[in-house]
């Protein structure tokens, strides 16, 4: 069984901690990008996880009428505007509460938010982040630093080389070993979240 | 050297990662308490059912259908009696306002505690934990916004 699948089972500790892991960050750049303040945030990830807690019982999921993270993106749009209505009415209600920061104005800007697009772009970095963590621990700190120097800050295999005490040539071979499990940690991430074989 | 020289990996997208503001880890064991309070209550807690307060106390756990304005206490007169202890007889009030589900402190002895901070009043959000002496109470919502109070 799949972690999705394993998610209908309130009681799964270990799935729902991987499903923690893995969508936190995810939901919580989508929301920061939304214009969610750090208290709505949390108040979005909250109510996320708690309507899943209640409907993944019943979830019966079927590739054939779309992804998982398209039907998570639709709970969070709905959550993200549950919490900037609330705290439009916060104010309101509660005028004299304190940690009530001022909100009334910054309203998300929606002329220009393509949501799904911008939920994939997060979804495609929250996968790589994940997969570069995975990978992280499984090679030695040189070999990764070597990989992170000559990809993520474009040095030239030169001076990671100089840099790290190595030959030139490893840095190549670090670099493609790293690349070549960064592939396969994003295939099994991918394989863990979007499929149900 | 040059340092701006492109990375020859372009299969691999590698974008600048953003500091982000992540919950705190106190965020996560809120979740899983209330996880484990609803993993044997999946019959109870199917959606649809309205706003309700799932109530663990000593006695066990209850989903208790919110109504438009409902007191919690030790007093047998409050729409939502509970004997335990350090519980005044008129602990707070749970009110369905413009929309929104408010509970209000009413000058309990010891207070109420939302997701582990005191406070007097506060707009209650789905998973929201209310802690009023050993007896936790969970605010929940049907999926779908924050649902109309049941009929008196």
């Amino acid at each position: 069984m799949t972690l999705l699948g394993r998610l209908q089972d309130t009681a799964d500790q270990d799935a729902w901690d991987r499903f923690y892991a893995f969508y936190t960050p995810l939901i919580t750049g989508y929301c920061q990008d939304r214009g969610c303040n750090h208290e709505q945030t949390m108040e979005v990830i909250q109510d996320t996880f708690v309507c899943l807690m209640r409907t993944m019982v019943d979830f019966l999921y079927d590739p054939g009428r779309g992804q998982f993270r398209t039907f998570l993106l639709r709970v969070v749009n709905s959550r993200i505007c549950d919490s900037f209505r609330r705290w439009r009415k916060m104010q309101t209600l509660l005028p004299s509460s304190n940690g009530c920061p001022d909100i009334v104005g910054q309203v998300e800007d929606t002329a220009n938010v393509h949501p799904a697009l911008e939920w994939k772009a997060h979804w495609k970095q929250n996968l790589m982040r994940q997969a570069l963590e995975r990978v992280r621990v499984k090679v030695h700190p040189k070999t990764f630093r070597s990989f992170e120097l000559s990809t993520m800050e474009n040095w030239s295999p030169g001076q990671v080389a100089e840099a790290l005490g190595i030959e030139a040539n490893s840095v190549y071979q670090h670099r493609n070993r790293v690349a070549r499990l960064v592939k396969n940690e994003i295939r099994h991430l991918k394989h863990e979240w979007e499929d149900v074989k | 050297m040059n340092k701006t020289r492109p990375s020859r990996m372009d299969h691999i997208r590698l974008e600048q990662t953003v500091a982000m503001h992540m919950p705190p880890p106190h965020f996560k064991e809120r979740l899983s308490l209330i996880r484990s309070l609803l993993a044997d209550m999946k019959d109870k807690a199917a959606p649809g059912d309205g706003p309700c307060l799932l109530v663990k106390d000593l006695s066990g756990k209850r989903l208790v259908r919110l109504r438009e304005f409902m007191v919690v206490g030790a007093d047998k007169t409050c729409e939502l009696p509970l004997t335990c202890p350090y519980i005044s007889r008129r602990h707070l009030r749970i009110f369905f306002k413009d929309g929104e589900w408010i509970v209000l402190d009413e000058h309990s002895t010891n207070g109420i505690y939302i997701n582990g901070r005191k406070a007097h009043c506060a707009l209650l959000n789905n998973g929201d934990i209310i802690q009023i002496g050993t007896v936790t109470l969970v605010f929940l919502t049907p999926s779908k916004q924050s649902g109309q109070p049941a009929g008196e």
